[in-house]
């Protein structure tokens, strides 16, 4: 993508935008206030984003924008304003006090292990010239992407869609609250035909009715026992 | 490329150690998912840095994917949260035990 | 026009069509309906075996038989095993007996299991059989012979427990499974090392190549043919595997017709017959064949003499006439006793199905005992039955007179052959035909003739009822019932004239063709001239008959227990008992072999209580207790599980990296 002369350029890019996202990834995992590790991710995203368009993706770099960076932590911090004031309390590990320094070095043991197999591994060489696709679209962009979709992979494209779909599902069903949730829940689970639902919608207002007349009937009398005949329309 | 692709793919190693710890340490529920985030970043990071590596288009639609999956599980996760928080429950992961044995 | 194989191909799954279609229906098809397709799958299978009978003649005379392949069973490599059938003078036969004869039954079935609520299962268990003895018969290798060898006898065990809420059927049942399952186990020995020998299954390549592999009279070969003979000693209920037979009369009175007399425990016959180049190998087997033969008709005669069921009687006289095929074929006269086969078919299920209206008559009794004097109030019925006697004794002009003048008239000749052996079975098949007129008359004069029992006058009163309706309302049998055993009462009397001597020579000259089933050479003088064996055999035959049935008309012609002399009488009391337990192999076989398992899966029983169990709950407690204790490490807090997870990451990381170098 670059073709700007200057290597140094492209390291300086690099180094910049791997310190500014590792200084997020830091800030995301120690801010008290989960609102200030919402924003630090996002500070990660856009850095990786970048990052992506220097390895000459540019279509991955865009959906990291938008989707990450734009839907995802703007969920987030919409669910933190909503909750309001969740501060953690600091340090005050009741249980498993002792995992956090273990975990501390755990991390640390499998980021440096991590690091050690890829400096260790041989990588095959950078690729000057970027291949095109089948349909002859050029690495990276956002028809070589359609097209690898659409021919190779379309199987993992329907299931995600699946995927969205449940999920989609799942958040409004968790996200009905109280009795909202109840009535709207036994709704959604049953099924009537039309004359159910005329029957139902009967039987409600004979209901209403007859509330209604022991109302007036209780306010004359002042009592509503006694074996009044009813006769029933 | 003067960046040697390597070097992406080193950050993402270490991204990937910053969000296990916080996983690992924190308590507050928003923040381990947060954290978790980092880590299938760090993941897309890598997938796509080996892409570039082998001149392939798997890594990328492997990217897009995981960035679809991990969306929705955000929306998942998040329903969940607010879901406690309407039963009044702390979100403290450790107060969260019942599946205890 | 039809070709043969196509007729045979017809004729063998007929039945199975049969079957399926009343299995699929269920309790959809009416009773009736049921009924009438399982005779018409038969009707079919025996119409298309004629069909067949009679293309026989546009084959080819140097082949030995026509082999039809539907397709490869089993293919692997060079060695494939293909569903073949054999159509030959042999398999020719038998179809033909066993459709015609099964076809008759069937209709007589109709009459008979009538108004059981199980109908439909018993035509469709009568179709089952049919297309599994069909299997047997036609099949064109050894595979197959023994697919359809195990289907009969699970078609037996259905059809003997078929009312299976009687204790005594389903053990009567269980009983013949296993005595033939010994037999299954002997036939499949001997067919792995004939395999062994000469890497062939079908028919026709092993008989070919058999003789040059394996020495005749040698060791080998008698090891085969004996092992076959095993099996065929259990399907035709033969010593030592006999005992089942009797037992088997648990069944429906058609079942014992159409299985235990008429084809499947003739399976044996038919085997040796068809096997018959494998015997050839063995002089001793041979021998063995014929003395156990020999050694079987005298006994199953004697034990008939004190049976009180009428058809256990049967039962024993029919295991006594195999003893008499069996004698044939060992000696080698294998259109004799292929002849005898057919006669017997005939007359044993005609004695059978009569037996069978008597029973359905007095209401289900079958203790002759309690009857007597039936002729005056069912006249035709002893009519039928008396000719199947005759026939049974070998009266002339009756079907058994000429099948068993041949087999006598061979044995003797066959002494040439066999030396002393063969006279030693002359001499028991005659004393054995004696017996024959003794047990068969026996039964016909303590039935229908003698004084009126009690039952039998209440029969005559119409006091016995059977679905309401009083037994001897429309005659003595429904038409179902009595057109079958008129035909077969026919049969018996006209089927003799196809092996006159001197005159015809039809069962011989058939199953000559094609090698089949062909006398053996030094037998065949015999048959070729009238000589003097013949008029010997006829003038003893004849007598033995006339002898056996004048003494049963001394000892039991006006009833039972008419004795003659004080003398005869003790005699009588001295042997009763032997016979009366069919010489005791019923007991001998509990104690060598019930007695030990039983003991052996009580110990394993009490080993159980004992040893076993606790053992077990030791380990459950243990197991549970393990569990609780491991429970407690689970707290429920996700980040000590999550740091379970990265752990392992690590470990697996590590290990990665270490093998990997």
């Amino acid at each position: 993508m670059i073709d700007v002369p200057g290597a140094p350029f492209e390291v300086l890019l690099f180094g910049l935008f791997a310190l500014l996202a590792i200084f997020g990834a830091i800030r995301v995992v120690t801010a008290s206030d989960p609102f200030i590790s919402a924003l630090s991710l996002l500070f990660n995203f856009v850095s990786l984003g970048v990052l992506y368009l220097m390895l000459d993706q540019p279509f991955v770099a865009l959906a990291q924008i938008l989707v990450y960076a734009g839907a995802v932590v703007v969920l987030f911090l919409f669910v933190i304003a909503y909750l309001g004031d969740r501060r953690e309390l600091a340090g005050d590990a009741v249980r498993a006090r002792m995992l956090t320094p273990f975990a501390i070095v755990g991390s640390l043991a499998l980021g440096a292990m991590l690091m050690g197999v890829i400096i260790a591994a041989k990588f095959p060489s950078t690729l000057d010239e970027l291949p095109k696709t089948k349909a002859g679209f050029t690495f990276g962009s956002p028809r070589a992407i359609g097209e690898i979709f659409l021919t190779d992979y379309v199987l993992a494209f329907e299931v995600t869609s699946l995927v969205l779909l449940v999920a989609v599902i799942g958040g409004i069903v968790l996200g009905l609250t109280g009795r909202a949730r109840h009535d709207r829940l036994r709704k959604l689970m049953q099924t009537r035909s039309a004359d159910q639902q005329k029957k139902l919608v009967e039987q409600e207002e004979r209901e209403l009715k007859d509330r209604r007349r022991a109302q007036r009937a209780g306010g004359v009398t002042g009592s509503s026992t006694g074996t009044t005949k009813e006769t029933t329309s | 490329m003067t960046v040697d692709p390597v070097w992406f793919v080193a950050l993402s190693a270490v991204l990937f150690a910053i969000g296990a710890a916080g996983v690992l340490v924190r308590r507050n529920a928003l923040v381990v998912l947060l954290s978790i985030e980092i880590m299938l970043n760090a993941g897309n990071l890598a997938l796509v840095g080996f892409s570039r590596v082998h001149g392939a288009h798997d890594g990328q639609v492997f990217a897009i994917t995981v960035m679809a999956i991990a969306a929705s599980e955000v929306v998942v996760g998040l329903g969940i949260v607010v879901a406690l928080s309407h039963m009044r429950r702390e979100l403290d992961t450790d107060e969260l035990a019942e599946l205890h044995g | 026009m039809m070709d043969i194989q196509t007729a045979a191909w017809i004729a063998y799954l007929a039945p199975l069509a049969g079957v399926l279609i009343i299995a699929l229906g269920g309790s959809k098809l009416a009773p009736k309906v049921a009924g009438l397709v399982s005779c018409l799958s038969v009707f079919v299978a025996f119409a298309a075996s004629i069909t067949a009978l009679i293309k026989w003649n546009s084959v080819d005379e140097r082949e030995r038989g026509v082999v039809s392949t539907a397709w490869t069973w089993l293919s692997t490599g060079t060695f494939k095993v293909p569903f073949e059938i054999l159509i030959d003078p042999l398999s020719l036969w038998m179809l033909m007996i066993v459709t015609g004869v099964g076809l008759l039954i069937h209709i007589y079935s109709l009459g008979y299991m009538a108004g059981d609520p199980q109908f439909r299962r018993f035509m469709a268990y009568l179709n089952l059989f049919v297309f599994s003895m069909l299997t047997l018969v036609l099949a064109g290798n050894f595979v197959f012979l023994l697919v359809g060898w195990g289907l009969v006898g699970m078609a037996s065990y259905l059809l003997i427990g078929f009312w299976h809420d009687r204790p005594t059927a389903v053990e009567a049942a269980k009983k013949a499974f296993i005595v033939n399952a010994i037999g299954d186990v002997s036939i499949m020995l001997g067919i792995f090392l004939i395999f062994r020998e000469t890497s062939e299954l079908s028919f026709a390549r092993v008989f070919e190549k058999l003789p040059e592999v394996v020495g005749a009279g040698s060791g080998t070969a008698f090891m085969i043919s004996l092992l076959l003979l095993g099996g065929a000693l259990a399907k035709s209920a033969q010593l030592p595997l006999h005992t089942w037979l009797p037992d088997a009369m648990e069944g429906p009175t058609p079942v014992s017709a159409l299985i235990h007399a008429a084809t499947m425990v003739t399976a044996g016959v038919y085997a040796i017959a068809r096997l018959h180049p494998v015997f050839d190998l063995s002089i001793e087997a041979q021998k063995l064949i014929f003395i156990i033969g020999g050694l079987t008709l005298i006994m199953a005669g004697f034990t008939a003499l004190s049976q009180t069921d009428i058809k256990r009687v049967i039962a024993y006289s029919t295991m006594s006439q195999i003893g008499y095929m069996f004698v044939a074929a060992g000696i080698g006269a294998y259109g004799a006793a292929m002849f005898h086969l057919a006669t017997h078919a005939f007359f044993k299920a005609l004695l059978f199905l009569g037996a069978g209206i008597v029973i359905h008559a007095l209401g289900d009794e079958q203790d002759i005992r309690k009857m007597g004097g039936l002729r005056k109030h069912m006249p035709k019925t002893y009519a039928l039955f008396l000719i199947g006697s005759l026939a049974l004794a070998g009266v002339i002009p009756f079907a058994g007179f000429f099948s068993k003048d041949e087999i006598l008239a061979f044995t003797l000749a066959a002494g040439d052959v066999y030396g002393g052996w063969a006279y030693a079975a002359y001499g028991l098949a005659v004393a054995g035909a004696i017996l024959t007129g003794l047990y068969g008359f026996r039964l016909v004069f303590l039935v229908f003739h003698g004084p009126e029992s009690v039952l039998v006058k209440r029969y005559a009163r119409g006091e016995i009822t059977h679905h309401g309706h009083a037994t001897n309302e429309h005659g003595e049998a429904p038409r179902s019932m009595f057109t079958p055993v008129a035909i077969l009462g026919l049969l018996t009397t006209v089927a003799g004239f196809l092996a006159v001597p001197g005159l015809t020579n039809v069962p011989h000259e058939f199953l000559r063709q094609a090698e089949a089933a062909p006398t053996r050479e030094a037998l065949e003088a015999v048959e070729l001239s009238t000589s003097e064996a013949w008029l010997l055999a006829l003038v003893v035959v004849l007598t033995i008959a006339v002898v056996g049935i004048g003494l049963a008309f001394i000892m039991w012609g006006k009833g039972p227990r008419t004795r003659s002399t004080k003398a005869g009488g003790r005699m009588i009391a001295a042997l009763e008992p032997i016979s009366q337990h069919a010489f005791g192999w019923d007991k001998l076989y509990h104690t060598i072999f019930v007695r030990p398992a039983q003991g052996v899966a009580m110990f394993v029983r009490r080993t159980d209580e004992v040893v076993t169990l606790p053992l077990l709950e030791e380990v459950e407690v243990a197991a549970r207790q393990s569990s609780q204790g491991i429970g407690k490490a689970q707290s429920g807090l996700v980040r000590v599980y999550a740091f379970g997870t990265a752990l392992a990451m690590l470990a697996v990381i590590a290990a990665f990296v270490w093998i990997k170098g």
